[in-house]
């Protein structure tokens, strides 16, 4: 689900970037030392459980834990998600250095409507986490389908985001377990 | 005194790799001759890596498979006409060379390094600070996964993809929580230690006429190759 460079329009690329660096800078603003060191581990632990691959239909899927990281951070979930991307672009090619702007709007925003969900939709709690997870990837997958279907690839890649629903489930669940389990034992995580 | 990738100071590596990539970008999708040009400059800046060949290759690989996605689908779509094939043939082109630019930058480029650059190239603090608590503690975490990993398997015989969720979901929730008291425990340790805020950086030798000849005359050199490439 990471846009590589050289694929989409670069100015695209170029505009997605900026907005990326005054997301960053305005959300970076005012943050106290405690909150960074909370983020900077949270950041970690969201990149190493992205490393975990469980089988699905043949092929193999990886969380990404947006939902979770819009559960726990809101807003400021956006720096941790871009810090995350830079670390998978860097170090393992995954999406690309110009395209890093189009990929952090992309999973920001699956993070962004999890924060909207988590915060507003009068539902159960834990149909509620369940419902960030989902939204925390089919958000990223249809809106990379449909920057492709606009730079004029069809829509082909709309095909790709229905197969990402079994992994939008499969986080959906996930997110679910741990923020059940997180209520249960530390309540006062879930603000 | 050998020219090397690695010698030029790290923001003028990441900022040559961003303008290279920029450039073949933005090349037209239509017009692939040029991208013969911008293969060899690609190469020669490759030549002056220390890292080997299979190396960069091998880095370069995991990139690929979006772009071949890209070429192949933007093929079907155009199937039956005369642009289909060279369209294809040029996104294909331009993904894999702007992946072998990136592989070159990180095969070259170490995470502090990296972090350094972003904070002199005005970064937010607190974002490079993020950047530098994940590099330190990345490895700390997936073996605290690995452990806990561990222990599930001693007390529980089914794979970890077909356990129920929740179980999975606790695992992870679990990490976390072990994860923010270490946080914790991290934080009040750099406290005690007189941490204020601001983030200690190696000194780097500053950057020197060798930098900026080699950023200059690359980018001028794949900036000719996108004028060659022509208009859109």
């Amino acid at each position: 689900m990471h846009i590589a460079d050289g694929i989409l329009p670069t100015v695209w690329c170029g505009v997605a970037h900026g907005a990326t660096w005054v997301g960053v800078w305005k959300l970076s603003q005012e943050l106290d030392p405690a909150e960074v060191v909370r983020m900077g581990l949270l950041a970690s632990v969201t990149f190493a459980i992205s490393l975990i691959h469980f089988p699905l239909g043949g092929t193999s899927v990886h969380l990404g834990l947006y939902g979770f990281t819009g559960i726990l951070l809101g807003w400021r979930a956006f720096p941790v998600i871009v810090a995350a991307l830079v670390f998978q672009a860097f170090l393992f090619q995954h999406g690309g250095l110009l395209s890093l702007g189009m990929n952090a709007i992309n999973m920001g925003a699956g993070a962004a409507v999890s924060t909207a969900v988590w915060r507003h939709l009068p539902l159960a709690e834990s149909l509620r986490a369940a419902m960030c997870g989902f939204m925390g990837i089919l958000v990223p997958a249809l809106l990379l389908a449909t920057e492709f279907s606009l730079a004029g690839y069809g829509r082909g890649f709309y095909v790709m985001a229905v197969l990402y629903v079994g992994a939008a489930a499969l986080e959906g669940g996930l997110t679910a377990g741990i923020v059940m389990f997180l209520r249960r034992t530390r309540p006062g995580v879930l603000a | 005194m050998s020219v090397r990738f690695e010698r030029l100071d790290p923001r003028f590596r990441l900022l040559l790799t961003l303008a290279a990539i920029a450039l073949v970008s933005s090349s037209p999708a239509m017009f692939p001759g040029p991208f013969g040009v911008f293969a060899v400059l690609t190469g020669l800046l490759w030549m002056t890596s220390r890292a080997g060949v299979a190396e960069l290759l091998w880095r370069t690989l995991p990139a690929l498979p979006i772009v071949v996605l890209a070429a192949a689908v933007f093929f079907l779509r155009e199937l039956g006409t005369p642009s289909a094939g060279q369209g294809a043939a040029a996104i294909a082109v331009k993904g894999a060379l702007a992946a072998a630019l990136l592989a070159l930058l990180s095969a070259s480029t170490t995470m502090p390094e990296l972090i350094w650059s972003l904070r002199k190239l005005r970064v937010p603090e607190p974002f490079c600070a993020i950047l530098t608590l994940m590099a330190r503690y990345v490895d700390v975490i997936s073996e605290e996964y690995v452990r806990s990993s561990r222990a599930r398997q001693s007390r529980c015989v089914t794979p970890l993809a077909r356990l129920p969720r929740a179980i999975v979901g606790r695992q992870f929730g679990m990490l976390f929580l072990r994860t923010a008291d270490r946080a914790e425990r991290i934080y009040q340790a750099m406290l005690s230690r007189g941490f204020t805020g601001g983030w200690p950086m190696a000194k780097q030798r500053p950057a020197a006429g060798f930098d900026y000849g080699f950023l200059v005359v690359s980018v001028i050199l794949f900036g000719v190759a996108r004028i060659l490439a022509g208009q859109r």
